[in-house]
C-alpha cells in the first residue's frame, strides 16, 4: 500500500495535529485507517513521521521518526522518479537520517515504514 | 471625600491582589504556535509585561542568554542551539510609554529536525523601583517540530525552572496541567506560583499588544491565579481558555542578590491550550 502524504503523517488517536492534502487522494478516514493499521502492526506501534530538507548544495537530507519520539534507524528509504524507476535505495542511519543527491527530474522520496506501508514525499515539497 | 463603598472596594481589591503590583510580571516569550507541524521560519517576541492587561510594560535592558536545548527524535543527548545572534531590539509601546522589547526571527535551518526544543530566555535583572528589588524571570517555551516528542519533560537544571509533566505544547482547553518547580534540578516546596493568561495579541510589527482582550476579569484578583507547590514541588491547574498561559514560580532561584539588592529569580513556563471544536 502506498500513500502520498504531505509530508508528515501526524494523525492518530493520540495526536491532534494532522497535516495532509486531500487533493492527493488521502481522506481523513483513509488516514485514520492507515494509522490504525500501523498501530496494529507488531513492528510499528506508532505513526511514522518523515521530512526532508534541501541543503542548497544539490543534496537533500531526510529525517525519520515515530510519533512516540522513537528512532527510525534502519527504516528503508528510496528515491524514485515519477515513472517508478528507483534511483537510490538505502536505510536511515543511526541518527535516523539519509542524504541523497537531488535528481534533475521530477522525483519522490519513499519512506518504507514497514509491512508494505509507505510514506511518500514529493520532490517539489522538499525545500 | 472617600466613601465607605470606595474604601471597601479598595480593601477587597487589595485583598485579592493588585495587578499592577510587582506580582503578575511576566516575561512573554511568544510565537504563533508552539508546535510546527513542519519546520519553517518563525519569529519570537520577547516582552516584559503584565500579560493579562497587556501592560504596563517594563524595560528590558538586555538578554543574558537565549538558546534552545534540542533532542532529535530517536536520540538521547541534548544539543544547545544558541539563538543570541537573532535578537533585535524592539520598541514596545503602550499609550505614551515606550520600552525596549526584543524580536528574534529564527530561520528554518536552525530548528528543522524532528523533536522538541526547550527554548530558554534569561533576561538581565529588571529593577523594580516600587519594591527596591531586582526581578529576573528565567523563561521556557517548549516547542515541537514534526510531532515527535523528545525532551519536553526533562529538566535543564536551570537556577529557576518549571518542569512540565504534561506536554506544554499539546493541551485541550479545560484540561489539567501539572508541573514541578525546580532549582538546579531539585524540587522547591511551597513555591509561590502565579498563573496568568496572555490576554492580548503581541503584534511585533506594531510593537504593541493589539486587539480586544480575550477574557475579562470580574475582579482584579482574577487577573492572575495564585497557588503553591506541594512538598515535592508539584502543582496542578486547569487551563480554562484556549490560548497561552504563563506559569511563574516567584523567587525560587538560587541567585538572591544583584548589585547589592534583593533579587527575585523566578521560573516561568508558557503553556498553550487549544479549543475543542
Amino acid at each position: 500500500m502506498q500513500i502520498a502524504v504531505n509530508p508528515l503523517v501526524v494523525c492518530s488517536s493520540t495526536t491532534i495535529y494532522c497535516n495532509y492534502k486531500q487533493k492527493r487522494g488521502l481522506t481523513l478516514k483513509k488516514l485514520i485507517a492507515f494509522a490504525s493499521l500501523l498501530a496494529a502492526s507488531s513492528a510499528f506501534a506508532h505513526t511514522p513521521l518523515f521530512d526532508c530538507f534541501d541543503n542548497g548544495d544539490g543534496t537533500a537530507l531526510c529525517e525519520g521518526a515515530f510519533s512516540d519520539g522513537g528512532s527510525a534507524s534502519g527504516v528503508g528509504i528510496r528515491i524514485e522518479l515519477a515513472s517508478g524507476r528507483v534511483l537510490a535505495k538505502g536505510e536511515l542511519d543511526e541518527a535516523s537520517s539519509y542524504s541523497f543527491s537531488i535528481p534533475e527530474q521530477e522525483y519522490q522520496v519513499v519512506f518504507e515504514a514497514g509491512d508494505g506501508h509507505e510514506v511518500v514525499l514529493l520532490g517539489d515539497e522538499i525545500y | 471625600m472617600i466613601s465607605v463603598k470606595s474604601v471597601a472596594s479598595f480593601a477587597l481589591t487589595a485583598a485579592l491582589g493588585l495587578a499592577t503590583s510587582a506580582q503578575a510580571h511576566f516575561l512573554v516569550v511568544h510565537t504563533d504556535e508552539m508546535v510546527l507541524a513542519r519546520s519553517s521560519d518563525f519569529e519570537f517576541g520577547i516582552v516584559f509585561t503584565h500579560a493579562f492587561d497587556g501592560g504596563p510594560n517594563m524595560h528590558l535592558t538586555g538578554i543574558e542568554e537565549f538558546y534552545a536545548m534540542q533532542t532529535r527524535a530517536g536520540a538521547d543527548e541534548m544539543n544547545r542551539i544558541d539563538l543570541m545572534e537573532y535578537l533585535q531590539p524592539l520598541d514596545w509601546q503602550q499609550e505614551d510609554q515606550t520600552v525596549q522589547a526584543f524580536r528574534a526571527a529564527i530561520p528554518r535551518i536552525t530548528m528543522r529536525s524532528l523533536g522538541d526544543y526547550q527554548v530558554v530566555v534569561q533576561p538581565e535583572p529588571y529593577y523594580e523601583g516600587d519594591e527596591d528589588i531586582y526581578i529576573q524571570q528565567v523563561t521556557k517555551v517548549i516547542m515541537n517540530v514534526g510531532g515527535a516528542p523528545t525532551n519536553w519533560d526533562q529538566t535543564l537544571n536551570l537556577p529557576a525552572e518549571i518542569r512540565p509533566l504534561n506536554k506544554p505544547y499539546v493541551n485541550w482547553e479545560g484540561g489539567l496541567f501539572t508541573g514541578q518547580v525546580l532549582s538546579h534540578g531539585k524540587p522547591v516546596a511551597g513555591a509561590e506560583i502565579e498563573v496568568e493568561y496572555l490576554n492580548y495579541h503581541p503584534d511585533l510589527d506594531a510593537g504593541a499588544f493589539t486587539g480586544e482582550p480575550v477574557i475579562t476579569a470580574p475582579l482584579p484578583g482574577y487577573e492572575y491565579v495564585s497557588l503553591r507547590s506541594d512538598e515535592n514541588g508539584y502543582f496542578s491547574l486547569t487551563l480554562p481558555k484556549a490560548g497561552w498561559w504563563g506559569i511563574g514560580a516567584l523567587g525560587v532561584g538560587s541567585d538572591t542578590e544583584h548589585e547589592g539588592k534583593e533579587l527575585s529569580q523566578d521560573a516561568v513556563l508558557w503553556v498553550q491550550a487549544k479549543a475543542i471544536d
